[in-house]
């Protein structure tokens, strides 16, 4: 998601992600300073985000299988472009981020299905399909 | 209601079956899309109601991924990335 955007929207035709072409020159997602894979951690939302509001807390402890992120480099003009980050770690490095004027367009670096049950689905689940829902009601 | 999951699916994985299972706790089905059979634009809209992008690592095709990225984004497609 985040190269798909880095190309088109922010003009970067030759960003890459580190995973499958770590010689490039031009990378947004590259990795991480510690590996997350196999661990849990907490997750910050940020008020007044979309995340936020599906969480309806203040924090939760989600699954990471990642090693990569997005860049530092990429961060300022992704989020001046609007590509909000909506969740972060306990430093404030991004974990979720989210597209504004977008019906439904949210990214994590942790896998949030792992958290979903039947009777609880994992709020971002639920907030996805009810946006899918909608717009297929709509179209 | 039917979420195009697109990605490589390895049911040794368990984010992947967890995936599944978890589309199903909020009422909707996934239905997988490998990343070198994206179909067009069009198809996406007319079939999905909404897209998520699997983990994995790496894709296929990062083409299929970024292609279907683009789909959901430019035409509204509520679309998660893991």
């Amino acid at each position: 998601m985040l190269v798909e955007y880095a190309r088109n929207i922010l003009g970067a035709e030759g960003a890459e992600h580190a995973e499958t072409s770590p010689d490039a020159a031009d990378l947004v997602v590259t990795p991480l300073s510690c590996s997350l894979w196999g661990q849990e951690h907490q997750v910050v939302l940020v008020p007044d985000t979309r995340a936020a509001g599906l969480y309806g807390v203040e924090s939760a402890v989600e699954d990471y299988f990642c090693s990569y992120g997005l860049s530092p480099e990429y961060r300022p003009r992704m989020e001046e472009s609007g590509l909000r980050v909506s969740g972060v770690d306990e430093e404030g490095e991004p974990r979720i981020v989210e597209l504004d004027g977008h019906r439904f367009l949210v990214a994590t670096l942790f896998c949030f299905q792992t958290r979903s049950r039947p009777e609880e689905p994992h709020p971002l689940v639920a907030g996805f399909v009810d946006a899918a829902r909608q717009s297929s009601v709509v179209t | 209601m039917l979420i195009g999951v697109v990605g490589d699916r390895n049911p040794a994985n368990e984010t992947h079956t967890m995936l599944d299972a978890s589309l199903g706790h909020a009422g909707a089905e996934g239905e997988w899309i490998a990343t070198d059979a994206v179909p067009s634009a069009d198809e996406l809209e007319e079939r999905f109601a909404g897209i998520w992008l699997a983990p994995a690592s790496p894709y296929r095709s990062m083409d299929g991924a970024l292609a279907a990225a683009t789909a959901a984004r430019e035409r509204g497609i509520p679309l998660v990335a893991t």
